[in-house]
């Protein structure tokens, strides 16, 4: 039975936000606050049910094994997807890393890899350097001047595409690409295709078969978990053919001498101890989600960012990405004002936001820009947040124009 | 520009009643410095950090020169007060100046980020090179 929502209430869940020295927090999108119910369950895990999981067969183990296993069933759920298709790792780089490494022998020579040009370097590098290692070609769909891809659905993608890596939602310029699209387009070709989600999780719906892709992943610490866990989404029939990436216990059925057996996915790609307590953290955070309706959630962040983007503009700033379908970002360029000098402004008046790159060096580069200054909204931010912000905003500009 | 003391520069931080007029303070400092470095900075005058760009540029042999640039016209201003008690210091003076209590004395470190200090901190440190290359040994 879901409540109605409210951020004033769903707010005072987060301890580090009522702390007297705590900032405005517009920092989502480099990571996100935990609940109580996050910090408790972590907590209760190491005091009451930490043993290691698939291990030992005596009591404890058996409840950290359950737990671990409930986690993947929660995440499942989450997703709507099956539990043997969910594998955890350390965060959305890990997840992008080891599809690269599993989906090399995929990638002939002149091959053709396709990505964005919005990506984060966590799904682009890898791209990259599988590209150059099997000789194969990166090609880049580029961006407007504005920030919005340049991409329509007729467009295609190149002959020869064998993969693509795409995000869901970019973390600078907060546009939900064109996933499903694009997605179509590459099994048409036969190719895979790969989506970073890390933006997204907290931001959309996230239905990775509806989608059509066939790989997806997040990490949890954007969604209000724990730092150490993520996701990486497979379909079955993907993951059934993958050699493992790495090696070690945990994840073999059989040791001999000469030679060894896998164990089926997802435990082919869990090698080592999980991070068990993470993976609970992360289960925990879901469960914390669902006592609302995810769409509520969703409205709410929908008009903080609605009252951000009125009193930006109001303010003759820039707002990169596509009006009034951003996702839970905002990039500001500011005329005759550099972001950090903005940053270090807002910060003195205990605003967090985050100014640079963002890890996509390419993209400013294109688009001619040192930098941005990003606000980035959580189900916590209020109208008393935007508020905190605009006087701060003001406050900065009139001593930097 | 002038090169004021530290006395001076101190007396006109502490005037400074709340955070924004130290800011105001610092930007003012930091308007007449460029933004880019010109043609004759050497590579190793870029000071590296996530957020900014910046560059130092300290050249001279027996009285230090200190160039800056910056797109950031509070860092310009940091780097600036940084340092204007050094401007055409001898190696000896450089050396043996304190930095740290400086900054803490205009109440500036107290203000910076962990990785903003470290901006300041890097300045330092290439400021203490200059110095230690050219005392004798």
């Amino acid at each position: 039975m879901t409540l109605p929502f409210d951020a004033a209430t769903a707010r005072r869940q987060f301890p580090l936000l009522a702390a007297p020295e705590a900032p405005v927090y517009f920092d989502n999108a480099a990571t996100t606050q935990k609940p109580f119910a996050v910090l408790d369950a972590e907590r209760n895990f190491y005091s009451h049910a930490n043993a290691n999981a698939h291990r030992a067969s005596h009591a404890l183990a058996r409840a950290a094994t359950a737990g671990y296993e409930a986690a993947r069933a929660t995440v499942a759920d989450f997703l709507t997807v099956d539990p043997a298709e969910i594998i955890f790792t350390r965060g959305t780089t890990e997840s992008l890393n080891l599809l690269a490494a599993v989906l090399a022998s995929t990638i002939q020579s002149d091959d053709v890899l396709v990505v964005t040009a919005l990506e984060h370097h966590s799904n682009l590098l890898p791209w990259r350097r599988l590209a150059e290692q099997r000789q194969a070609r990166l090609h880049v769909i580029p961006v407007r001047d504005d920030g919005v891809l340049d991409w329509q659905p007729v467009d295609g993608l190149p002959p020869r595409t064998r993969g693509l890596a795409v995000a869901h939602v970019s973390n600078t310029t907060g546009q939900r690409l064109p996933v499903a699209e694009l997605c179509a387009a590459a099994r048409q070709m036969g190719a895979w295709s790969v989506v970073d989600g890390a933006q997204a999780v907290a931001h959309a719906e996230v239905a990775p078969t509806q989608l059509g892709c066939d790989f997806y992943a997040f990490s949890g610490h954007k969604l209000y978990a724990p730092l150490g866990i993520g996701i990486l989404w497979g379909r079955a029939a993907m993951l059934a053919d993958l050699p493992p990436w790495q090696l070690g216990g945990g994840m073999v059925e059989q040791v001999t001498a000469d030679e060894a057996r896998w164990l089926a996915p997802p435990h082919r790609f869990e090698a080592g101890t999980p991070n068990i307590a993470g993976a609970i953290g992360l289960a925990a955070a879901i469960t914390f989600l669902r006592q609302w309706h995810w769409q509520d959630i969703l409205a709410h962040q929908h008009r903080v960012q609605q009252q951000l983007e009125i009193a930006l503009q109001q303010r003759g700033i820039v707002l990169l990405g596509p009006a009034g379908q951003r996702h839970g970002v905002l990039s500001l360029v500011v005329p005759q004002v550099h972001p950090q000098d903005l940053g270090i402004l807002l910060d003195q008046a205990g605003i967090a936001v985050r100014v640079g790159h963002h890890c996509a060096m390419p993209l400013m580069q294109r688009l001619g820009l040192p930098g941005t200054l990003r606000l980035s909204v959580g189900l916590y931010n209020t109208k008393q947040d935007v508020a905190a912000l605009v006087q701060a905003l003001d406050i900065a500009l009139e001593l930097l124009r | 520009m002038d090169e004021l003391s530290p006395a001076a520069l101190q007396a006109a931080f502490a005037a400074q009643r709340s955070w924004q007029d130290k800011y105001r303070l610092l930007l003012s400092y930091g308007r007449m410095l460029p933004e880019q470095p010109t043609a004759d900075f050497p590579a190793d005058a870029r000071l590296a950090g996530c957020e900014s760009e910046a560059w130092l540029w300290l050249h001279g042999d027996q009285q230090l020169h200190c160039a800056i640039a910056s797109p950031s016209r509070l860092v310009r201003g940091l780097l600036w007060v940084l340092c204007a008690p050094v401007q055409q210091a001898t190696p000896q003076r450089v050396s043996q100046f304190d930095f740290a209590q400086y900054l803490t004395d205009l109440g500036l470190l107290a203000h910076l980020s962990a990785s903003r200090g470290n901006g300041l901190q890097a300045a330092i440190t290439q400021l203490r090179a200059w110095a230690d290359a050219r005392l004798p040994s």
